[in-house]
């Protein structure tokens, strides 16, 4: 009985782990066992091979060594979970392959140990991924009912729906393509009214786009939405990526 | 025969980081290298040519811990060059968020990554802990909760909150929900007296390791401390061994360090320059802010009681943050009962300029600089985070720990060994995530 827990941490900032830290003392139920997480526990390089039901990764390939740790770790794993945007589509990491000026030359990638990796990714690229849960990071509610709905066999819960339909802030109709006066407003400006869309009052909001499930927890705080959950399209929930999915994007794409 | 010890990820710190020992003949300890394992993820470099607006938001995602510090601390680094003002609501907003993710990350770190090695020996989660101590698990979890759901009432999420943006905040904090964390903050009494029985119960046991394991003779630095912990604004308060005290601006004490490249470390080691490498190193964090405090509090009495008022002791540390907890709750009630009222956010004009800020982060003084063109662009961006200041400490005090430990080993370092030095990192909280933001460094020396 009980299910073994994996937790992870590539190229990031913890903060998924902090966030599924605060599901609380659900997690720690007897059903569940963590057997090897660097955060949580001692003995992180004896448990990295420990046998797991659920892997959970967190943060972008950024060094050789994460690409290798993965690789070693996922075939121990019998289901793997991307938390957060940087594991999922490489979020804030992948940003650092705009400094191009510091990517390591070839001979440095050759070496042993923890080079920088010559394109920050995903895990997807390396290893199989069978769940997604997007955001920076992922509220704990979401992580949750996922994990859960894995432990419990039960299916996971999907969100087809965008953070602008979880929104419940006054719109007129349809909000203007091209913002009031053909420039859209920033955060520098005065603060929004916190009662109408960000849209029509000129301010970019990414709500539209971005996959729901936040009960749009920054827009409720006066913050135009980041996307930082990512796209729609891309996920369409924690639906695993089919190939029909692919080829739907790249036709979008091109 | 010489021979070299390897800790290879060191558990329960955030982020990534490992220790080579390199023992003589004799198995005494002669070296120590602390070696940030994780490269940088480039911030200063992505930065350069984003519009400002965008900068605090983005700055926050340097750490999932302390998250609020760096986007508070960007915001004060652009407002600094635009010499911009801020509603006296917006700076009350941002020090009520700061002191609940103080106490959110310290209960993580003294509950979850701390406690388990320093309560019972070999245990190794918080959960090993909960059939023996099942009301120090509640107390903990309670605690974390409620500087995240303060962090969420005003901030709307409970992680990477960003609404701090150049000018003020823009949420409002309205009546009903002042009134929310004020009842938040009134239910922490049961679990701030477990914690701190548990805390004191550990220094009454374990007095002598408490006072000299690990323990080194540093500079402190950190924000001019009075009455209350201020966390946000303050002039930097630099405390030499001998007891002098300096007291600087922001941009003084970036001319007054240097950052010493390591072969062996992604993360830089700064210190002051006139005072050499060694001798230069300063500490930071709640170890420091206690120091030069002289808060009305029954629990920094206590602390002053049990470690005089100058102490060196680096498991202090451990203690020093559950201080600081009654501190926060206390400075968070003092905010709400002042009064906030609807002005929170002031319109910012980029210029031409140059800004440095500091704030007080959980783990201690954390710099920003920021320099953008008149159109808002960022043109130049650097990041010192605290971590970064105390990569030197730390080494020095795992050569410490590690000679006390391996004393009359004969070189010999079992996983048990291991475990007990790695205390010792973890009473600097360490957040390697945060260390390597910025400045990005090819290493030569094959890790």
């Amino acid at each position: 009985m009980g299910v073994n827990i994996s937790t992870i941490q590539l190229g990031g900032c913890s903060g998924c782990h902090v966030s599924i830290l605060d599901i609380g003392k659900e997690l720690f139920r007897g059903e569940i066992n963590i057997v090897h997480s660097y955060l949580l526990m001692d003995k992180v390089t004896a448990t990295i091979e420990a046998e797991s039901d659920i892997l959970i990764i967190e943060g972008a390939i950024l060094t050789n060594r994460d690409e290798k740790l993965i690789k070693l770790m996922a075939p121990h794993a019998k289901k793997v979970v991307a938390v957060g945007s940087c594991a999922c589509f490489g979020g804030i990491a992948c940003l650092g392959n705009l400094g191009t000026p510091f990517r390591p030359q070839k001979e440095d990638f050759d070496e042993p140990g923890h080079k920088l990796h010559p394109l920050i990714c995903s895990p997807k690229a390396f290893i199989n991924v069978d769940y997604f849960i997007p955001g920076c990071p992922p509220p704990a509610d979401v992580i949750r009912d996922v994990l859960f709905a894995l432990i419990e066999g039960k299916p996971v819960p999907e969100f087809a729906h965008t953070v602008c339909d979880e929104c419940d802030r006054e719109r007129k109709g349809e909000p203007p393509p091209i913002p009031p006066g053909g420039k859209w407003k920033t955060l520098l400006d005065k603060a929004p009214d916190s009662r109408k869309c960000f849209l029509e009052q000129g301010y970019l909001c990414l709500g539209r786009q971005t996959i729901g499930g936040c009960k749009a927890s920054c827009i409720k705080a006066n913050m135009p939405c980041e996307g930082c959950r990512g796209p729609i399209f891309l996920f369409r929930g924690f639906k695993k990526f089919t190939d029909e999915e692919k080829g739907e994007i790249l036709r979008c794409l091109k | 025969m010489s021979k070299v010890i390897k800790i290879d990820n060191v558990a329960r710190i955030e982020g990534h980081a490992s220790v080579t020992l390199y023992l003589d003949k004799n198995g005494a300890v002669e070296k120590v290298e602390y070696l940030a394992t994780e490269p940088s993820r480039g911030f200063d470099i992505f930065l350069k040519g984003k519009h400002a607006s965008e900068v605090p938001r983005l700055a926050a995602r340097i750490c999932g811990i302390c998250y609020t510090a760096h986007n508070i601390c960007a915001c004060k680094a652009l407002e600094d060059a635009w010499e911009t003002p801020i509603p006296d609501s917006a700076r009350k907003i941002r020090e009520l968020l700061l002191f609940a993710n103080t106490v959110a990350s310290h209960a993580l770190h003294s509950f979850f990554l701390a406690a388990p090695g320093l309560l019972v020996e070999g245990a190794s989660t918080i959960a090993d802990l909960s059939n023996k101590y099942p009301d120090f698990l509640e107390a903990g979890m309670e605690l974390r909760m409620i500087g995240q759901k303060i962090s969420e009432i005003i901030a709307g999420r409970k992680v990477h909150t960003t609404i701090s943006v150049p000018g003020g905040v823009l949420g409002i904090l309205e009546q009903e929900k002042q009134d929310e964390v004020m009842r938040l903050l009134d239910s922490t009494g049961k679990s701030m007296k477990i914690m701190n029985d548990y805390f004191h119960r550990i220094l009454f046991n374990r007095k002598e390791y408490m006072l000299s394991f690990g323990r080194i003779e540093s500079h402190f630095l950190s924000l001019k401390q009075r009455k209350r912990l201020e966390l946000y604004d303050s002039p930097l308060e630099l405390l030499m061994k001998n007891g002098k005290v300096d007291i600087l601006t922001p941009a003084q004490i970036l001319e007054r360090i240097t950052e010493e490249e390591k072969e062996y470390s992604y993360v830089r080691h700064p210190h002051i320059t006139d005072l050499g490498s060694e001798n230069g190193q300063f500490r930071v964090g709640p170890l420091a802010r206690i120091q030069n405090a002289g808060w009305d509090n029954p629990a920094f009495h206590e602390f002053r009681k049990n470690f005089g008022p100058l102490t060196q002791s680096t498991m202090g540390y451990d203690v020093a943050r559950v201080t600081e907890m009654f501190e926060c709750i206390r400075g968070m009630k003092d905010i709400i009962n002042s009064g906030l009222d609807k002005d929170m956010k002031n319109v910012a004009h980029p210029r031409e300029g140059m800004g440095v800020s500091v704030v007080e982060a959980p783990r201690g003084i954390l710099l920003h600089q920021y320099e953008t063109d008149n159109a808002g662009i960022i043109r130049k961006a650097r990041v010192i985070a605290p971590t970064t200041f105390h990569q030197g400490s730390i080494e020095r005090s795992i050569f410490e720990a590690a000679k006390t430990v391996l004393n009359g080993k004969k070189g010999v370092c079992s996983d048990e060994d291991k475990i007990k030095i790695e205390q010792v990192i973890r009473a600097y909280d360490p957040c390697m995530s945060c260390a390597g933001a910025t400045q990005l460094r090819v290493i030569k020396k094959p890790i």
